[in-house]
């Protein structure tokens, strides 16, 4: 983490959980190679296993913040990849519409982000970890957790 | 399995929910592996096992060594027969590795393999979090309280038999289709072989030689034409179209419609009709290089060898009704539609050419630029049947060229036309037919204008080289422009030599356009009768680019040749091989085993928007007549994409309920609402 850019103690004290959607495919799949290569990324990582970014849906998102997540992240496939046709675009422009709304209710747009990775790449999901970590700590920095704003 | 062979009959009981009736209270069994020190070595197991015993449901909590061994599984039957555990949760390494090992576990001991729930605690905890042990123990007693969590309200779900139709249908009979058709009538598969066109064999039939081995086509394929003509578990129907296809995966039922030929099967391709027929019109097969009569044969060697009435244009002056010998001759046919129940349709509608009359600056198809032709054209030309005796003559006064310029990359890899793609084949039949044109008359100068060369694989770098060797010019530069001289009425190509930076202007007797392949006229209309998802560049899309090139978006319809994208011959006949093997497997089995994961609709909160159906990639939602929609449970691929599309929470994926992942969330997002 600390080779991409470095967060301080106080910022990373505060992201504990963030909730990744993986989909069973190459989400899953990139995260399970991700392991076996025991590539290194934050633990307040927690993954929960769907069937397709396209399951996600306002509600999850939602729910996960309400319940403490500090952000929120749907990883999928590549963008005509996707083992279920276009549920990663789906998910995609959900997200957007996500952003728009968090903008509009006063929040950081950086508290929900889409991914895509690759199964047989760890590197994917592990960049896309820390990607999380990054933009959620630039916007602890600008604007706090959004449990401060709540 | 447990398979319940009641069921089999009931596939159309939609909208049931398909869970086990019993209303047993949660009996979760929790089981943490240390998979020897890759999980004990970073994660307190015995902390974890603990924590575990403390959540609500959980009768056992335990740790072991190896979960997946013996005595580990035995734990696991164990708890099931002496504490009545009906949930499962094994904290070990992926769902991938290891599920399989303990759902046939707990299916064993008549528990249904969807009430285990598999916690990664290796491959996302312990192995990716070595350094931070005391943060990896807290995030592994959070991945199993979400576990258990899940475990509470997972329900059983059924595996069901569905039987299948033992037949097959291929749509196109190129040699994509007449590969798949034959191959699957190998299997003891009655097949359906519907073709557009008069004849069968495709655009192979139309080549002058095959690349790399300058074979002939029509040699090599008249063995296939002939055995799929003459098998006897093969329908062929040509002049025909798909109109409806109903259905789902193993069970479809295809309309088509089949125009007449006007010409009875007793028709014995004397050619009677054609030599007193008055009417000429170009030829489509011959590309338009030669002309055929109203009543006519596509080729001399055309399957089936039935004579065709072009019906738009005869002038119906009756000759050939009269002059022919055996009365086959009957204006008065009309189209019949056929109806047949079908397992599985392998789609192989092969490709057109691409038409460049779009490409303004080519001039192709305008008034004096008749010497610019495309590669079909050449090949028409060079081939053994044609009206120029295997000649290249000039279209515009049928002399020799004396040099002929081959111009690459025409509609594909061109952002203007909107085909990003590259072809594939088009180097390579350019150089084969440059070499050829070369070897034909070698004071003529052949050159190709190329952006790059592409010739992998085996044997086509060598086709290049000789092809080098003999003499073929090669540019690098994509044409600007193709001119006439006003003075001397000679076409010049514009071109800038990119290698080294000049620009060029060369004399051209004939231009030969190096078309792409694009999707075949009418595959619109198919695709969306076949409830199909194409590509943006309008080809049919595949299942998954690498582990599934053959499989359509759509379970039971699958995919041969050239309709995938562009493909050349050798290829085509793999993929084609491919989607028959795919496609007899269900038929050949007798069955589909279909898990029901399927969505469930509360009827009471449906408000019937549709929306489900505009997001199901597989086409599995239909509208029932009083506007609510009903789940294809056999077409469904279990995805949930429908969840969130719902506007009122009334569609719901079995062990995807919004509760039950709101559960796991509420366990990985920390517990404890922020706000209430």
């Amino acid at each position: 983490m600390s080779e991409c850019e470095y967060i301080e103690p106080e910022v990373l004290d505060k992201i504990q959980n963030i909730c990744v959607f993986m989909c069973n495919e190459c989400g899953q799949g990139s995260a399970n190679t991700a392991g076996v290569a025991r590539m290194a990324y934050e633990p307040a990582i927690r993954i929960v296993r769907v069937q397709c970014t396209g399951q996600v849906g306002p509600i999850q998102i939602m729910d996960a913040l309400n319940n403490g997540a500090d952000a929120v992240a749907c990883v999928g496939c590549c963008l005509g990849a996707c083992h279920f046709f276009n549920g990663n675009i789906l998910s995609m422009h959900r997200i957007k519409l996500m952003k728009k709304l968090f903008k509009e209710l006063g929040y950081s747009d950086q508290f929900v982000n889409q991914y895509t990775s690759r199964a047989a790449e760890g590197e994917t999901a592990v960049g896309d970890f820390e990607d999380i970590v990054e933009r959620l700590a630039n916007a602890i920095r600008e604007e706090g957790t959004i449990k401060d704003g709540c | 399995m447990t398979v319940k062979e009641e069921k089999i009959d009931n596939i159309k009981s939609l909208g049931e929910k398909v869970v086990s009736a019993d209303n047993d209270e949660p009996q979760i069994g929790v089981f943490v592996c240390h998979c020897g020190h890759n999980i004990a070595g970073t994660v307190d197991v015995a902390k974890v096992a603990e924590y575990a015993s403390t959540l609500p449901n959980v009768v056992k909590a335990e740790h072991y060594m190896f979960m997946c061994s013996k005595p580990g599984v035995q734990l696991i039957k164990d708890s099931i027969e002496d504490l009545g555990v009906n949930r499962t949760v094994v904290a070990s390494c992926s769902k991938n590795q290891h599920g399989r090992t303990f759902t046939n576990a707990i299916e064993e001991m008549g528990l249904n393999k969807h009430r285990h729930q598999q916690v990664n605690v290796r491959e996302y905890c312990s192995w990716v979090h070595q350094k931070e042990k005391e943060k990896a123990t807290d995030k592994a007693l959070k991945l199993v309280e979400a576990g258990v969590n899940r475990a509470r309200k997972l329900e059983d779900v059924e595996t069901r038999k569905i039987p299948t139709t033992k037949a097959a249908l291929v749509i196109g009979a190129g040699i994509a289709g007449l590969r798949s058709a034959h191959d699957l009538a190998e299997l003891g598969i009655p097949v359906y072989l519907v073709e557009r066109n008069s004849t069968i064999g495709g655009h192979m039939t139309q080549l002058n030689k095959t690349f790399p081995t300058l074979e002939c086509p029509q040699c090599s394929i008249s063995p296939l034409t002939n055995g799929v003509a003459n098998h006897p578990l093969i329908e062929l129907h040509t002049n025909a179209q798909i109109k409806n296809v109903e259905g789902s995966m193993g069970n479809f039922e295809v309309e088509i419609e089949i125009k007449p030929r006007y010409v009875k099967d007793n028709c014995t391709s004397c050619g009677e009709c054609a030599a007193h027929c008055p009417v000429e019109v170009p030829s489509e097969w011959d590309s338009g290089m030669s002309m055929r009569n109203a009543i006519y044969k596509a080729y001399p060697q055309a399957i089936p060898a039935t004579y065709v009435r072009d019906k738009k244009a005869c002038i119906e002056c009756n000759t050939c009704i009269n002059i022919c010998p055996v009365q086959a001759i009957d204006f008065s046919m009309q189209p019949e539609t056929k109806t047949f129940k079908v397992g599985s349709i392998i789609v192989a509608a092969g490709y057109d050419e691409y038409d460049p009359t779009e490409i303004e600056p080519y001039h192709y198809g305008q008034e004096g630029y008749e010497d610019v032709i495309t590669q079909l054209k050449l090949e028409r030309m060079l081939s053994p049947t044609s009206l120029t005796n295997s000649q290249v003559l000039r279209p515009s006064d049928g002399k020799i060229p004396k040099s002929i310029v081959m111009i690459q990359c025409v509609g594909s890899r061109n952002d203007q036309v909107g085909n990003q793609y590259c072809t594939g084949v088009c180097c390579k039949f350019a150089i084969k037919n440059a070499r050829i044109v070369k070897e034909m008359y070698p004071d003529s100068d052949v050159t190709i204008c190329y952006i790059d060369v592409r010739t992998p694989g085996l044997n086509f770098e060598e086709l290049y080289k000789s092809a080098q060797e003999v003499g073929v010019r090669f540019i690098r530069g994509r044409p600007s422009e193709i001119l006439k001289d006003p003075v001397s009425e000679e076409l010049r190509v514009i071109v800038e030599d990119t290698l080294s930076q000049t620009p060029l202007k060369l004399k051209a007797d004939l231009v030969v356009l190096s078309a792409a392949m694009v999707p075949p006229e009418g595959i619109g209309p198919l695709g969306s009768k076949l409830h199909v998802l194409r590509s943006k560049e309008g080809f049919l899309k595949e299942f998954h680019i690498k582990m599934n090139p053959t499989l359509s978006s759509k379970g039971g319809i699958y995919l041969a040749g050239a309709i995938q994208g562009p493909k050349d011959i050798s290829e085509t006949v793999a993929h084609a091989g491919n989607a028959a093997a795919l496609a007899a497997a269900p038929l050949v089995k007798g069955y589909i085993e279909k898990e029901m994961l399927i969505p469930t609709i509360d009827y009471d909160l449906c408000v019937k928007c549709g929306l489900c159906k505009t997001v199901c990639a597989p086409a599995a939602i239909d509208i029932g007549t009083d506007g609510s929609p009903i789940v294809n449970e056999i077409a469904c691929k279990s995805c949930g994409m429908c969840m969130p599309a719902c506007p009122t929470g009334a569609i719901q994926l079995l062990n995807f309920l919004d509760d039950q992942l709101l559960d796991e969330i509420i366990a990985v997002s920390g517990g404890g609402a922020v706000c209430e």
